[in-house]
């Protein structure tokens, strides 16, 4: 049986390629690095019992997290799956002054240029929008937030007072269909009118022993109706 | 008939063995890694630079990404299951083996002076001065800004990352840098007696390495494997296969860079959804069709036009430039030679 294929040594005798030990141990550190970036791919995605499994060889999970590739390649770069995180996000905070003035900052601040800063603000308000639905987690991001203005304010010298100081809003802007458009609603038309404003989190800032709290604000429906009222009707 | 399977197998493996070889280890010209090297320096160079005016505000004592944060992130998320987190949060947590020389730099001057030598060692890198050891050193300092504020980051990082990491295993420097400079310099100050003969081969050729075969082949199946993930999630999602995909990036008011919006209509919206399926098609082609050496050119010239459209309508300039600084490890050497000028070298 003849090959048409050239034997690996003639390959290997060529003007410069390495010798055979060289060859053999990057041969092996590119299998071990394709089998990491293989458990990446396949164990941030929907992954089976077999991926999640792969995550726990050792020096694997170190390895892809350090050098960033422990990535949903496929959720990351898929740019848009129609669902409610794909929207912009959008952060308020206001801030009273002892004096009565308030004080509101956004994020991201909108014409924020280069288009790059914009965007540094526009993903903390996305993980921010995209945490409201954590109970565990939702507040962390809003927190940081309140507690930066605040000393931002204080370094300043602008003074705050105590207990209740401001409030805070976590919220995104729903995407306007291509009827909408064309709808004859002036607010219908407008992207950044109430009508696509949806609001994910809301909590009251207060100052407590020089601490910054967040007190979450719940909505009518999601308040527990009072015992009396249960048999009201 | 033992023989014959025998032969076969050895006929397997003698061929994977040489195409192996010959795919990992056949040396090549540098040109192009090289090229990579100053585009991926430039791009890193810009990306931190942008933290410029926000560095204390992100970075800072009371920063807006605190380590405290961190702590409380991983704490409640490490006691869910990180799968359960919805993907975009996910790629967004800081991550557990991390490292960040930003780190121990809270004070606003010391914050400052590490930022500038951040930049310092980038510019270095791009400028390609001791590549073999700038190109670590900037990759350290992509990672450190990544790892020092993960919710900033999206998806050029993840790109850049990977391209500056492979940049480190190959002779980046080769071309196009300080470091050939010094080196023709100290060539032409050699004695008469040790300069290169006319038996020896010229400059470019002296110059084949398989390292940067390697290099290059690395960042080339890692491109490829994200082309195919990117296909693989757009045929899994509803958006895609309806041609609506393109039109909900556009109206993404606050991020988008060009608004597209006055384009409504029955013929816009089959502009959208040709659009959309062309954006589907070519992330779903490129995986197979650009290792076809007749099919490359259009392939990477395509690439230029889908990445141009999508960075206008999605505002993620970067990131597009990244995917287009990584296809440049298909642009053949003597390609990427005869574009650049005689000045460059």
């Amino acid at each position: 049986m003849t090959s048409s294929h050239p034997s690996p040594q003639s390959v290997a005798e060529s003007k410069g390629v390495p010798g055979e030990i060289v060859r053999t141990a990057i041969s092996f550190l590119l299998f071990l690095h394709f089998f990491a970036l293989a458990v990446a791919i396949f164990s941030n995605w929907s992954p089976s019992t077999l991926a999640s499994r792969l995550r726990k060889v050792p020096g694997v999970r170190g390895y892809l997290q350090f050098f960033d590739m422990d990535q949903a390649y496929i959720g990351l770069y898929n740019l848009h799956d129609g669902m409610s995180e794909d929207t912009d996000s959008t952060v308020e905070l206001d801030l009273k002054l002892a004096s009565g003035e308030m004080r509101t900052f956004t994020l991201p601040e909108p014409g924020l240029r280069p288009h790059q800063r914009f965007r540094h603000f526009s993903r903390l308000a996305e993980v921010a929008a995209d945490l409201a639905s954590n109970q565990d987690l939702q507040s962390v991001v809003p927190q940081a937030i309140a507690k930066h203005y605040i000393a931002r304010l204080e370094a300043a010298g602008q003074e705050l007072g105590g207990g209740t100081v401001g409030e805070i809003r976590v919220g995104n802007w729903l995407l306007q269909s291509m009827e909408a458009m064309q709808s004859s609603r002036a607010d219908e038309r407008d992207p950044h009118s109430a009508v696509y404003y949806r609001k994910l989190y809301e909590a009251r800032v207060l100052r407590v022993g020089g601490k910054v709290q967040l007190l979450k604000v719940e909505e009518a429906r999601d308040v527990a109706p009072a015992a009396s009222s249960a048999g009201a009707k | 008939m033992m023989g014959a399977v025998r032969d076969y197998f050895e006929a397997l493996f003698g061929g994977f063995g040489a195409g192996w070889t010959r795919f990992w280890f056949r040396p090549c010209d540098p040109a192009p890694l090289s090229l990579i090297r100053i585009a991926a320096g430039l791009t890193a160079f810009y990306l931190v630079l942008t933290y410029t005016p926000d560095l204390e505000t992100f970075f800072g004592r009371d920063g807006l990404e605190p380590l405290e944060m961190f702590d409380s992130l991983e704490q409640e998320s490490r006691g869910l299951d990180r799968q359960a987190i919805v993907h975009q949060i996910r790629e967004s947590m800081p991550r557990q083996y991390r490292f960040s020389y930003l780190d121990d730099l809270d004070s606003p001057g010391a914050l400052q002076a590490g930022h500038l030598a951040g930049l310092a060692v980038l510019a270095l890198f791009t400028a390609g001065l001791f590549t073999r050891v700038t190109s670590v050193l900037a990759l350290l300092v992509l990672l450190s800004y990544i790892h020092r504020g993960p919710l900033l980051t999206a998806q050029v990082e993840p790109i850049l990352a990977f391209v500056m990491f492979y940049l480190c295993l190959g002779p980046s420097g080769a071309e196009w840098s300080l470091d050939r400079w010094r080196a023709n310099r100290q060539a032409k100050n050699r004695p008469v007696s040790l300069q290169a003969s006319d038996s020896d081969p010229p400059g470019a050729a002296a110059r084949m390495s398989w390292g940067a075969t390697v290099a290059i082949r690395l960042i080339q199946v890692h491109l490829t494997l994200v082309y195919a993930m990117m296909a693989v999630g757009k045929l899994s999602s509803d958006v895609w296969w309806r041609g609506e995909a393109l039109w909900w990036l556009v109206a993404k008011a606050e991020s988008r860079l060009v608004d597209f919006t006055w384009l409504h209509g029955d013929f816009a919206r089959l502009a959208f959804d040709a659009m959309t399926n062309g954006v589907m098609l070519y992330q779903l082609a490129f995986p197979v069709l650009v290792w076809n050496r007749l099919a490359r050119p259009l392939v990477l010239g395509l690439g230029v036009v889908v990445w141009g459209l999508l960075s206008l309508v999605t505002g993620m300039v970067p990131f597009a430039l990244a995917m287009l600084i990584a296809s440049l490890a298909f642009v053949p050497a003597e390609t990427v030679r005869s574009a650049l000028p005689r000045c460059c070298e």
